[in-house]
């Protein structure tokens, strides 16, 4: 019932599609804290840092641009900023 | 006697988070999501009865029998508490799921789920279900979007890929049948789904030509509903960052409110 031959084709198919965003990235970030992966909280927020400046310094903005709503938005800001994102909103 | 259900795992992690697809689809839907949830998460993507490598599994078109079935294959597994994400007619299963056995499901996130008004586009399902080349595919797929919408050549793959097994038109005719029948589907109570004591996400295109985003108008108060503006029925094609924000988002809170670092309850998520 398992198939771990599909990882290889998965992360071959991400690659060339969400993975430079800037929300892909802040969802692994949020879920490798929520989930106590200190290693991959470290290379991601590094990641995000270095590719999405302006998202690190402020995914408030980046959230409300999109229209995300007030709660939801907050719940992701705190998250990201307890993950370790800057306090810039 | 049936077949096992099939899925499709990838991960490690103290989390594991349950993937059901939509009608029409395969555990594929969820190939660009995976890298990142599966970093820190186990997870699991089941292909429903009735699709792809499931095709001849028990509970096809029947959301309880396809819930059962879930829980079997996890309990099989040793998995007692699961987060659990579903689109569509997963998102139906899912709900399912959580109402069945809430103890084990310890959040949900329903994209556009089915189950929750009786409104749904029947004719725009039969097409798609009866979509059996690119053009075809490709147009149902578009009907379905918002207005702005592509198809990814991926989906498009997949789809044809799917198809082309022995049987599996004549299962998603069948099904369809079942799901939409007279353009009405069957509704989980309000007071069922209010009842629900985990951090449960909605995510819903404003566009959804299948399944009216006014459905969420009187969804319970402790749901957190986002709405994605543009957005039509394919939410996990369409809006694959809001998705893996939402399931996300939803597994943290849910993970906080478990370990105690967060006081908040479910119920007061929004003012």
């Amino acid at each position: 019932m398992q198939d771990d031959m599909h990882k290889a084709e998965l992360a071959a198919s991400a690659l060339t599609t969400t993975a430079a965003k800037s929300h892909y990235l802040a969802a692994q970030l949020i879920s490798a804290k929520a989930t106590g992966n200190e290693t991959t909280r470290r290379t991601t927020l590094d990641e995000l840092v270095d590719k999405f400046p302006k998202f690190a310094s402020d995914p408030r903005a980046a959230f409300l641009k999109r229209k995300y709503p007030p709660d939801l938005t907050d719940r992701l800001v705190v998250a990201l900023r307890a993950a370790g994102l800057g306090s810039g909103s | 006697l049936s077949d096992p259900i099939q899925s499709v795992r990838a991960g490690t992690g103290p989390q594991t988070l349950v993937l059901l697809h939509g009608f029409g689809a395969t555990h594929a839907v969820w190939n660009d999501l995976l890298p990142a949830l599966s970093a820190t998460m186990q997870i699991i993507a089941y292909d429903l009865p009735g699709h792809g490598r499931s095709l001849d599994a028990a509970g096809a078109g029947q959301a309880k029998t396809m819930a059962k079935a879930i829980f079997e294959d996890l309990a099989a597994a040793g998995l007692e508490s699961i987060h659990v994400a579903g689109h569509s007619m997963g998102g139906a299963v899912a709900a399912l799921m959580a109402l069945v056995a809430p103890e084990r499901v310890a959040s949900l996130t329903l994209l556009a789920p089915g189950g929750i008004g009786e409104s749904i586009n029947g004719t725009l399902l039969r097409r798609y279900a009866a979509a059996s080349d690119e053009n075809e595919l490709k147009t149902s797929l578009l009907a379905m979007s918002g207005p702005q919408a592509l198809v990814p050549q991926a989906t498009l793959r997949q789809a044809l890929a799917m198809r082309a097994r022995p049987g599996q038109m004549e299962r998603l005719a069948g099904i369809v049948a079942m799901i939409a029948r007279g353009e009405r589907q069957g509704v989980i109570p309000r007071e069922s789904l209010a009842a629900l004591t985990m951090p449960v996400a909605v995510l819903w295109g404003e566009k959804d030509p299948v399944l009216p985003f006014a459905q969420t108008a009187d969804l319970p108060q402790g749901f957190v509903v986002q709405a994605i503006a543009g957005a039509g029925h394919m939410l996990v094609e369409e809006a694959p960052d809001d998705v893996l924000l939402a399931i996300t988002a939803n597994v943290a809170r849910a993970t906080a409110i478990a370990s105690g670092r967060n006081e908040e309850k479910p119920g007061q998520s929004r003012p």
